[in-house]
């Protein structure tokens, strides 16, 4: 039940948050930020529920018609999706509450924390499910708020950009939809029922042919791909990411590209991990996963809009995380999903530096800003800790992880493991390079005359970056926190396979 | 004989439309003639109330028998239910929306009659198991839905439209004719039983000369069915009169073409000619195949052209008559149930869909009384819950969740997948994200650009009207989050008529 109501929390709280909004105009985002926050309390009051075992599972009658179809509606926790599920709703409390803030100019406030809200749900919705099915369904339902707040409340060409991004999606789910076809059909033919509840898939599915499996992987990690932003197809993400509203790229770039990760973690990498760590499909894709974090790490170097270098790096950061994923073993794949929570927490704190730009300088172009650390000591230290996480540096979140993955690429199926490890490390200066630069050219040097009436922002935008950079270094020195839940849950996902 | 539960619908619904005109002659003395609406959604109603009271029908049996000269059987199963329960909610919301929609138009009482009468006929062919009644109520319902298409007659686009419709529809009644005079040269009998056992029969014997002989007629009457169903559901390549039709009638109207009359054509063809389908299924289910991937993907191409909205939903009809011959076709390559269920499991999100659609599209008409796309940007700042209700039905008609037509999609897949059709799931699929285009572009005038001086200062709409959209959305929304309130009548139905075929 308490998964239950901390889904139903986040659906009922868009309604109270909009209604409120008529009232509170943009201090609405405070309710928001209540019933996200009271979610979290369950949430971790669920979380309990996983210590002494692995996994803990409600169901719900949803779809049984008669012979053919058969649902239920299945939701679940274990470890994995414990990380996953605390650094959304972390992520969207925070940026719920700088969104007052910063949305303070906005129009229609109360229809956007309603949009908000249903997105929040959407995605937590996606991690919670233990059905593939359902995961589609929750997975769509994300899909058009984040494309509306886009199109509605972004910057620049915002429509055209979120169209593109829509449009992209779709192409991507549209393999995902045949893929689960295929699952369900497969699956009727051998157990003579559809079978799309996690645990039973991953045995049902590991009994098919390999190259059905291959055909699987094929249209999945295209699928879920396109959501991550993997090289190739990754062209809505620099504009969508840039031409967003700050709190909302905050969690397209903290959350949201990750569960199409998660989306891999959980429903391809288990259903088919005998062809996965094949040779040749590890090396094709760790080639992949390389490819996206040098392409998204030197393209960052070359942008001098603020928001689109962070989305670039975004691009690259999602190579490290897939380098685990790909790697397939213990290590690595703790390694990515404690990247996840490690990423959301930084890339969010950073997007929101962006966004105090945006909001108090009014300026988003490099070229232009510099100097702003006398003028803003707080909002530049807070950038530095997310700077020195992206980098990689020791003592905040992103180290461990990176060690992790790094770590585990040894242990993949592929032959130039060693290779792949060196050139990985070396994406990592690639990445010092970038954050380096960008708190050079945004805080550091002679500040110009323009910029002497610039200050700090408001508390309610200065408290959530604070409370992000926090957790993320409390993590880098002691990620346990996380990890004890996680190392469990993915050790019983390799040995259920 | 009396008294059963399909003989008092028909006769309430009958005595309803009996004094209709009776009550029109009577308020028109008053000037409340546009009140005339209540009673027919009242009418649609009680029957509605009446046959969920009554749905407990078991295997099926027959209502009404009379052999001598001609049959004319009534039978009552599930599948009659199904679709008598998607006629009846379409017409029941039309009817509501029609109230205020119509209010300024003359000659309200024909308008009511006729749509009371189309509405029996679509009941009698839900429940007719004789081409004979089948072919009467098909012109019943034909009839009026030809004289409602041209209703605005003092106007030159709905009686243009209306000749089309009337032409083409009237090619397509005789072709059927023509084959249901073969069938009665071939069975002796139009009963729909003797049909199916006669086509058992030939099974048993087709290595026989005799029914070597028959195969022809078969393949002849099959094609002629194909042919004749085919210009009512609008499929490729006889469609070309819906997208006048459709738009040119009064949207209330629209939404009962687009949402129902349509779906009669492929009602016929489950029932009918898909015996004979099956029994040639070597070379007729790769015709069904054909034209399910034809239709779907030609009509989403013209729709990207469209610059009316009723133009766009109209040829989203086509493109949505497409998914559903994905499930005919898979019901006739081997798959049956799956095939069947999920066809009839979009033909139930279609017409609520699309019916949504018509009515929010026809309650901005109103408003603006224009129907070019570009004069209505910024509609969704003006008045946001009738546009949110006009794209809830585009994005369920674009299969996104948490909408039925997510559900129905996806089960058209996985129908497709489960015979091995990778084609027409793949392309299913390629359609489905096509027709995600241009809804969202759709979205994007509507509801992102700013208002135009028109929408802005838009006529405001009656309640009826919004009554009518609030009760199809609660209904579309409901179905999508507890999507077993469609998958169950549909896989009922589906398995009801699978085995009236003894298959």
């Amino acid at each position: 039940m308490i998964l239950l109501i901390t889904l139903l929390l986040l659906f009922v709280g868009a309604f109270i948050a909009y209604y409120s909004g008529k009232y509170l105009g943009n201090k609405a985002g405070y309710i928001a930020a209540l019933f996200i926050g009271l979610a979290l309390l369950t949430f971790l009051d669920a979380a309990s529920k996983i210590v002494y075992k692995e996994l803990y599972i409600e169901n719900y009658l949803w779809a049984e018609a008669p012979h053919i179809l058969k649902f239920t509606f299945r939701l679940g926790l274990d470890g994995i999706s414990f990380a996953v599920g605390l650094i959304i709703l972390i992520v969207t409390f925070f940026s719920a509450i700088y969104s007052v803030g910063y949305m303070e100019h906005s129009h229609r406030v109360p229809t956007y924390f309603f949009i908000y809200m249903f997105y929040t749900g959407a995605m937590l919705g996606t991690v919670l499910s233990f059905n593939l099915i359902q995961f589609f369904f929750f997975w769509e339902g994300m899909l058009i708020p984040s494309y509306y707040l886009i199109a509605e409340w972004g910057y620049g060409d915002r429509r055209r950009v979120a169209y593109k991004y829509l449009l992209y999606t779709q192409m991507g789910t549209a393999l995902l939809i045949v893929a689960i076809g295929i699952i369900a059909y497969y699956s009727s033919l051998y157990y003579h029922t559809i079978i799309l509840d996690i645990p039973d898939l991953y045995s049902a599915v590991s009994s098919f042919t390999a190259s059905i499996k291959s055909l699987i992987i094929f249209l999945m990690v295209v699928g879920f791909g396109v959501k991550m932003a993997i090289f190739p197809v990754h062209g809505w993400l620099p504009e969508a990411h840039a031409e967003a509203p700050t709190p909302i790229s905050v969690i397209l770039s903290g959350v949201m590209i990750e569960i199409g990760l998660y989306g891999l973690i959980r429903y391809t990498l288990p259903l088919s991990l005998s062809t996965w760590s094949t040779p040749f499909i590890t090396n094709s894709l760790l080639l992949l996963a390389v490819i996206t974090m040098f392409y998204g790490g030197l393209m960052a170097l070359t942008q001098d809009d603020v928001k689109r270098l962070l989305a670039y790096s975004s691009i690259s950061q999602m190579g490290y995380m897939f380098l685990g994923v790909v790697a397939a073993n213990t290590v690595s794949l703790e390694g990515s999903v404690f990247h996840i929570f490690a990423h959301g927490l930084l890339k969010g704190l950073l997007f929101m530096v962006a966004g105090v730009l945006i909001h108090v300088v009014g300026i988003r172009d490099m070229r232009k800003l510099g100097g702003l650390a006398l003028k803003m000591p707080i909002t530049a230290s807070l950038a530095m800790i997310g700077v020195m996480g992206i980098a990689g540096l020791p003592g905040i979140a992103a180290f461990i992880s990176e060690f992790m993955i790094f770590s585990g690429i040894l242990k993949s199926a592929s032959n130039y493991s060693f290779i792949y490890l060196f050139i990985a490390v070396l994406g990592t200066a690639v990445s010092a390079g970038y954050m380096t630069l960008f708190m050079k050219r945004v805080f550091f040097g002679p500040v110009s005359n323009e910029y002497m009436e610039v200050h700090e922002p408001p508390y309610n935008m200065l408290i959530p970056m604070f409370f992000m950079a926090l957790i993320a270094v409390i993590l880098g020195i002691y990620p346990s926190i996380i990890l004890k839940y996680v190392v469990p849950a993915v050790s019983a996902l390799f040995k259920g396979v | 004989m009396f008294g059963d539960i399909l003989i008092n619908l028909l006769i309430l619904m009958g005595i309803f439309t009996l004094a209709t005109p009776l009550l029109g002659w009577f308020l028109r003395r008053y000037k409340y003639e546009k009140y005339l609406g209540i009673w027919a959604s009242l009418d649609f109603l009680a029957a509605l109330i009446y046959t969920f009271f009554n749905s407990n029908v078991g295997n099926g049996y027959i209502v009404f028998s009379y052999t001598s000269p001609v049959a004319s059987i009534l039978r009552l199963d599930n599948f009659s239910i199904f679709f008598i329960y998607v006629f009846l909610i379409i017409g029941f919301v039309s009817a509501v929306h029609s109230i205020g929609y119509m209010s300024g138009d003359r000659h309200l009482t024909g308008y009511y009659t006729l749509m009371q009468t189309m509405l029996i006929g679509l009941v009698g062919l839900a429940v007719a198991d004789d081409l004979f009644t089948f072919f009467i109520m098909w012109e019943v319902m034909a009839i009026s839905s030809y004289v409602l298409v041209g209703f605005r007659y003092h106007l030159e686009e709905p009686v243009e439209a209306a000749m089309k419709y009337i032409i083409m529809s009237g090619v397509g009644s005789l072709l059927m004719l023509y084959a249901i005079s073969y069938v009665y040269g071939a069975v002796g009998s139009l009963q729909f039983s003797n049909i199916i056992s006669y086509i058992h029969s030939l099974a048993i014997n087709k290595a026989t000369p005799f029914a070597v002989s028959a195969l022809p007629v078969i393949a002849l009457i099959a094609s002629l069915f194909i042919v004749g169903f085919g210009i009512k559901a609008a499929y490729f390549p006889f469609w070309t009169w819906l997208p006048d039709a459709h738009p040119a009638a009064p949207s209330p109207i629209s939404a009962l073409l687009s949402g129902i009359v349509i779906k009669a054509g492929i009602l016929g063809l489950v029932k009918f000619a898909l015996p004979f389908i099956i029994f040639e299924s070597a070379v007729f289910s790769k015709v069904l195949i054909v034209i399910a991937v034809l239709t779907m993907t030609i009509a989403n191409i013209l729709a990207l052209l469209q610059s009316d909205i009723k133009r766009l939903l109209a040829y989203s009809s086509v493109v949505n008559i497409g998914f559903i011959m994905i499930g005919v076709s898979v019901a006739s390559e081997g798959g049956l149930i799956q095939g069947l269920s999920s066809a009839f499991t979009h033909v139930f999100s279609h017409a609520l869909g699309k019916g949504l659609a018509f009515l929010a599209a026809g309650a901005i008409i109103y408003s603006m009384e224009t129907r070019e796309i570009s004069k209505m940007e910024g509609f969704g700042r003006v008045k946001p819950y009738i546009a949110s209700a006009l794209m809830l039905a585009l994005f369920s008609l674009g299969g996104l969740p948490p909408l039925p037509g997510f559900w129905s999609k996806w089960f058209l897949i996985f129908s497709a997948v489960s015979v091995g059709d990778w084609i027409l799931a793949f392309v299913g699929v390629l359609n489905s994200v096509l027709a995600i285009i241009y809804y969202i572009w759709l979205f994007q005038r509507i509801f992102l650009h700013e208002p135009t001086e028109e929408a802005k200062n838009g006529r405001r709409i009656p309640f009826s009207i919004k009554l009518s959209l609030l009760i199809l959305s609660v209904t579309m929304v409901a179905i999508g989050i507890y999507p077993d309130l469609i998958y169950i009548p549909a896989t009922k139905a589906a398995e009801a008529l699978a085995t009236s075929f003894h298959i």
